[in-house]
């Protein structure tokens, strides 16, 4: 058998696609947390997102203990942070400035 | 609507279905607070825009789409609504799996609704900075042993 330490792209989609079929994948992503302009600074933004990180926290819901990740705007940073979002380097794109921060909360108990 | 969780007093935390007149609540609070950056916005969504009416509408109908598990399944919204009196919704958040791997939508195979709603949206610069986002977690979450984007 000829294995290589670096498979090619396709073989990794492969083996993404069978993992997929086999593990749980409930792996969370925050895409959009916004508030209202007038309602900013009543921390409505970290009750929001408490109100899902409970469920990952939930050791009995289906979400239990899933990693969650997200792209942080630079004055957000600060709140994920202390809800347990770990800095793992900035995303950068051409034509969109400086980029943005990536942010992984692990799976409790691993890493 | 269906799940409603205690609270303080003046806000509350619902969850959203897909079809509620919620969606475009959604909608009006994603166009307020992304309005501001208008260096993100214009990549986003660039000029000329159309009045604001029609810019919820195609907004309102993508995150539907995602809500009723298209392309980007499992979505779940939350919002934040005011107590009292005359309530209001002042905040969303929603949540995806992730996983599927952002493409292009292919616009010949959409009817003339949904290519409306897409219409102004999926510029290649906006494709590229999905694209970057994906390559992102690919590195760090295979780095550590989980599957990334497939």
């Amino acid at each position: 058998m000829l294995v290589s330490p670096n498979p090619p792209r396709w073989s990794r989609s492969i083996a993404h696609y069978l993992s997929h079929l086999t593990s749980d994948h409930t792996r969370r992503y925050l895409e959009i947390l916004a508030i209202q302009p007038e309602y900013q600074g009543k921390r409505l933004g970290p009750r929001l997102l408490d109100h899902h990180l409970a469920l990952i926290d939930d050791a009995t819901s289906e979400l239990a203990s899933a990693p969650a990740w997200l792209e942080s705007s630079p004055e957000a940073e600060r709140l994920y942070r202390s809800r347990g979002f770990e800095d793992v380097g900035k995303v950068r794109a051409e034509g969109w400035g400086e980029g943005f921060p990536a942010m992984l909360r692990p799976r409790s108990g691993g890493e | 609507m269906t799940t409603s969780t205690s609270s303080p007093p003046d806000f509350r935390v619902e969850r959203v279905q897909p079809g509620s007149p919620q969606v475009r609540d959604i909608a009006r609070i994603q166009l307020a607070a992304f309005d501001p950056f208008e260096e993100y916005q214009s990549v986003i969504e660039p000029k000329p825009r159309p009045a604001l009416n029609v810019r919820l509408d195609r907004l309102a109908f993508r995150i539907n789409e995602k809500l009723a598990g298209g392309e980007e399944s499992s979505h779940v919204a939350y919002i934040a609504r005011e107590g009292g009196g005359a309530e209001g919704i002042v905040g969303a958040a929603y949540w995806l799996r992730p996983g599927k791997r952002h493409k292009l939508p292919d616009v010949s195979k959409m009817d003339e609704r949904q290519r409306e709603a897409w219409e102004g949206w999926e510029t290649e610069k906006y494709s590229k900075l999905y694209a970057a986002f994906q390559a992102k977690t690919d590195e760090v979450l295979e780095a550590r042993g989980e599957s990334g984007c497939w």
